[in-house]
Parts: C-alpha cells; structure tokens; sequence
C-alpha cells in the first residue's frame, strides 16, 4: 500500500470518526425523551470506540510509511481526473436538466464524459447521432406517429 | 393458471434478458443490475414490476457465470465458486460443457428453490402470525443482525464499524416513537431520513460506475470470447450428478433464509461441501464439472430463497431482495405476515412469477449464450456514460427530488471509498434497512413491560435469543475449539 493510499484511507476514517463523535454529541445534548436516546447512544458509543481503534490504527501505518517513503503525492493523476469527470458529469447533467431540460442534458453531458474517457470516436459519433436518433425515434416515431405525450421536462 | 398471463410471461422474458446483459458485466451483479431498474418500475402495475424484477434477479445471478467460466472474472460475489473450476474447463477446451452444466443446473436450482418458497413462505408467515409481537420482532431482527457476522468477513471490527454506520444512517429523521426531529443538521429534508432507493442506488450502481470509469483507455472487460466442447454434454452430466444437485439444492435454500449471508457466501458452501465429498481423484479446482455444477445449483437456490424472510417478516434475506422490499413499498405494499393474508393474489402471482422464471431460464439461456459472451468487449468508455444517465435520471424520475440525486451523489462517493479501502458494503445496508424496525421493536417492547425481562417473557422469546446468542458466540467459540486444535494437528 502507499502512503498515498493510507493517507485516503485515514481521511476516510477520520471524517467517520468525526461523524461518529457529532452524532454521539448530538445524542447526549439534544431535548429528547430517555427511551428515545438509549438506542442512539449505544450504537454510537460503539462505533466511535471502534472508529477511534481504526483511525489509530492506519495513522501508526502512515506515521511508519511516511518514515521510509520520502516520495511526494501525486494526486492528479489519469485515474483521479477520471473518476471526478465522471462525479462532475453526473452533476451536470443533473444541473443541465434542471436549467434546460432532458435532451440537452443528455446530448451535452454523454458524449463529453465520453471524450475525458477518452473515447473521441464515440465521443463525436454520439454528438452527431444522439440529437439526430431522439428526433427520429422520440419525435417523428412517439409523438408523431403514436401520438404520446412526453413527460414534463423533455 | 389464472395467475399465468401473457403479459406477465413477457415482462419475465424482459426482466431476464437484461438481468442476463448486465449479469454477464463483471462487478455489476444482481443487486447492482435491480438497483439499475428500481426506477423503471415505478409506473409499472404491481405485478408487473415483480415479474419484471424477478426475471432480472434470476438472469443476472446466472448472467454471472458466464464471465467466471469464460474469462475467470467472476460477474459477482455470487459466482466465485463457479470460476474455480469453471475456468480450467474452459482452458481444457470444454467451455460449452461448462456453460451446458451451469446453465441446467442454474434452472433445476431456480426451480427448486421457487418451489421451497412456494411451500415454505406460507406456513412461516402462518406461524408467525400467531406468535408475533414486539419481543419477538426485535429477537428475529437481532438474529437478521447477528448473521451478519457471517457476512462480515475477515476483518470484524471494520465490518461491525460499517454495520453501527449503517444503524447511525437508519436513525437520521422523525423519530417514529415520540415524532422528534435526529440527527438532521436541520435540514428539512432530512427530516424524512435518508431515502432508500436513492441510497442503493448511489451505494451499489454510482460506486459501481466510478470504479468502472478509472480503467484504460479504450479498455473493454475481455479482448475476445472462444467457446469450445458441447453444451448438451454439460446438461447430461448435470443429470448424471443428480444427488450433487440436490445437496447444492438444500444448502443455497437454507442459506439463502438467513438475512445478509444469501448467494454470495452459498455457493462457496456448496462448493467446498461438494469438494470435501467427491474430491478423492484431486480434480476439483483443475476442471471437474461438478465443481460448477454444486455453486451454480446451490446459487440459483437462494434467488427465491432470500425471499422467504423479505415476504413473511419485512427482513430481506440480502442486497437483491432489499430493493425488491423497496419496489414493495414503492407499491404501497407492506412485507410481512399480514401480506399472506391480504394480498394473497400477490404473494401467488409472485410465487407462479419466480417459477416461471426459472422455468423459461433454460431456453433463453441457450438461445442468448453467444450474444451475451460478446457484450463483454464492450468498451468502458462506452458503458460508463449511458450507465451514468440511467442513475441519475432514474433518481430523479422518482419524485424529482433534487435531495434524491444528492442522495445518490454522497452515497456514491461513501460506496466508491469503502470499495477501494476495503469496507464491507453489507452490513451497512442490511443494518441501515433492519435498523428502525429494531429501534421501534425494542421500544415498544419496553414501553409494553415494566422491566428489560418484557424481552424473555415467553419460553418463543427465549428459544429465538439463544439462537441469537448461538449465532453471535458460535463462530468465535468453534474457531477457538474446533479450528484451532485441527491447525496445531496439522
């Protein structure tokens, strides 16, 4: 494992923990019945003494790794940028979708997670036949043809 | 034969076909491909849906086979034991026997197990019905929890610390007892909690489709696809082990009960059961057919299995059936003894449903095998865009909650973590779904009596704490007595 990938796996467990101990803090203070705080209380005092117990556990690993790898982080690499377009694009079509509407949507945020993919053929292949293909099949073929109507938003 | 229509019969064949499609992917087994569709099946007619989902179940759980015996990637947990000697059968050259044994022998255990539901469910929810109250919903849930130490694997504290998160999540919104707003930083919409369906789907597909998104480029799952030997000969030596099937049979159906174990953990069972049996000659794990044989019988088994716990009691028996609950209460259906006796069309439309897919499993199987082995050289950059869309638009047609797709966003962020450092994604979600029907049964059973005893009070009670008790102490006492001693002899 590298210290890169123990330190990832330290944040994680660091923000469980913080998690843990704001839901644990939360139990105790807020004005609830005592019935209503027994169950909260014990599965979270559970988990933060087990949270605590992992957490110490991979920082000794970092602290050891950290001591023999002396090699700087890298954390733009092809693999991340990947993984965030794919976050990103899933956003925007969400945003796009609410700005605009589906069919933009779709035609804008598809073929552009196709090309950070890295895939430009069907990057530009989806750009030409995904606004072509929804005239002919949805258009022409379901509102023309069978007379359905769309849902609202496309 | 009322219940057999052919609409029903068409949804079926649909459901498996794309069960089949996205089975055949690896990483994306049966409760990524259900999670998929839970948003198609919103408008659907209730029966519909189910015949739809339970033609989905049963494709992708056998779907996965085919990748683990032609390409020694298994399509899900719940195909494993099918590549140890599935594989090595393919290198021999006898791929199509193997597919031949995996596909009769997924049928014959589908079957079966439609059949065990068919017979069993009803006399479970008939008993329970009689004997149910508070103490005893938390006693059975408290055995649903404890058999997720099975589930947990290698590591338990990490697996306990996913399961109390997983309790943690169950608990944020209205507290259903005293109507008091937890853990919802405020938020208005939190104050529902945290959805399901988005949830899953954030959790299994989105997590999914980003580990997906980070292979090469131009990556497909496999180069080339060849197949070899004959299909007919793997059926006719299904049939020949005819007692190896039953065996498998009965193992994925008991399994398949318990809450959180299901087809992942039953079909390496019925594997090594089969293994420490008739494994005098050495071949198994270098190509004996009967290797492929027990874990696709024993697999198949469990699909209608895992239900019997998700229809009479409202506990799902794993991931799949956790989001076919889901689809239930999206149709304003409450899982539970009460389902037996007011939906009793229901429960025996679904019942003809899951025989009926497994019935025709066989067919398509055959007619479909070559198709499907090709849609593994699909390319990833290809798959993971159309797969992005289908999620989040699947979210959002829900009820067009921007709070829904946020869900799915966060949750696929936890998903995609946990995978990559390693934390059991089960018992968060088994937990996060048994957790508030915990909650409320322990509750409600003390606001019942003046004491904790109220738990014990009847000799029902006490028969399912120790089984809990037994379920909970059992692995570590026989590791410490039984296995122990047997490393030191060796």
């Amino acid at each position: 494992m590298t210290k890169q990938n123990i330190l990832g796996e330290l944040i994680l467990k660091l923000i469980l923990l913080i998690y843990g101990l704001y839901y644990f803090i939360e139990t105790i203070t807020m004005d609830i019945s005592y019935n209503a705080r027994i169950y909260p209380f014990i599965i979270s005092l559970a988990f933060n003494i087990l949270m605590i117990m992992l957490t110490s556990e991979v920082f000794k690993k970092y602290l050891e790794q950290a001591k023999n790898d002396r090699q700087s982080f890298k954390i733009i690499t092809p693999e991340a940028i990947k993984l965030f377009s794919t976050y990103a694009a899933g956003i925007l079509l969400i945003a796009l979708t609410l700005l605009v509407n589906y069919w933009l949507a779709i035609i804008v945020a598809l073929p552009l997670l196709a090309y950070v993919l890295e895939d430009k053929k069907f990057s530009l292949i989806s750009y030409v036949f995904l606004p072509v293909g929804m005239i002919i099949i949805v258009y022409i073929i379901f509102v023309r043809f069978l007379s359905v109507r769309l849902p609202v938003g496309f | 034969m009322e219940y057999i229509e052919v609409g029903i019969f068409l949804w079926v064949v649909v459901g498996l076909l794309i069960g089949i499609l996205v089975g055949v992917l690896p990483g994306l087994g049966a409760a990524t491909a259900l999670s998929l569709l839970v948003p198609l099946t919103y408008k659907m007619d209730t029966n519909i849906a189910i015949a739809f989902i339970m033609g989905v179940f049963v494709g992708a759980v056998y779907g996965s086979s085919i990748t683990s015996i032609l390409l020694n990637i298994p399509g899900s947990a719940t195909s494993v034991a099918t590549m140890f000697d599935g594989y090595p059968l393919t290198v021999k050259g006898y791929s199509l026997t193997a597919l031949g044994a995996s596909i009769t022998s997924s049928s014959i255990g589908g079957i079966a197990g439609a059949l065990f539901l068919m017979f069993v469910s009803r006399y479970i929810a008939n008993f329970f019905m009689h004997n149910m109250d508070s103490p005893s919903y938390f006693w059975i849930i408290m055995i649903a929890l404890s058999c997720l130490i099975t589930a947990i694997g290698k590591d338990r504290t990490i697996g306990f610390a996913s399961a109390l998160f997983g309790l943690m999540v169950g608990t944020i919104g209205m507290d259903m007892m005293s109507f008091n707003y937890r853990y919802n930083f405020g938020s208005f919409y939190m104050g529902d909690g945290i959805p399901m369906v988005p949830l899953i789907l954030g959790i299994y597909a989105l997590s999914h489709i980003m580990t997906l998104s980070q292979r090469e480029v131009g990556e497909s799952i496999s180069k080339s696809v060849q197949m070899h030997g004959s299909l007919w000969e793997g059926a006719k030596q299904t049939l020949i082990n005819w007692v190896l099937v039953i065996r498998s049979i009965i193992i994925g159906a008991v399994i398949g009960v318990f809450p959180g174990i299901g087809g992942a953990t039953a079909n390496l069972v019925a594997y090594y059961n089969a293994k420490s049996k008739y494994n005098q000659d050495d071949t198994f794990g270098k190509g004996d057919i009967r290797g492929v044989i027990a874990a696709e019988a024993c697999n198949n088994a469990t699909v209608a299995s895992t239900l019997v716990p998700t229809f009479t009691l409202g506990i799902p028996g794993g991931i799949p059936a956790a989001i076919l609950l889901s689809i239930l209460m999206i149709h304003g259906l409450t899982p539970g003894p009460t389902l037996f006796t007011e939906n009793v069309d229901f429960v025996n439309q679904t019942f003809v449903t899951v025989l009926i897919a497994n019935l025709i499993l066989f067919p398509i199987a055959i007619l479909t095998l070559r198709f499907f082995a090709r849609i593994t050289t699909v390319k990833i950059s290809i798959l993971v865009p159309f797969l992005l869309v289908f999620v989040v638009y699947g979210v959002y047609g829900l009820q067009r909650s921007l709070y829904d797709v946020i869900i799915v966003f966060v949750f696929g962020l936890i998903g995609y973590l946990f995978n990559k450092y390693n934390i059991p994604i089960v018992p968060f979600l088994i937990s996060y779904l048994l957790g508030p029907m915990f909650e409320v049964s322990l509750r409600r059973s003390l606001r019942a009596g003046d004491d904790i005893f109220i738990l014990v009070s009847k000799p029902f009670h006490i028969v399912l704490a120790i089984i809990a008790l037994l379920l909970i102490v059992g692995p570590p006492l026989y590791n410490l007595f039984v296995k122990k001693p047997l490393i030191k002899q060796a």
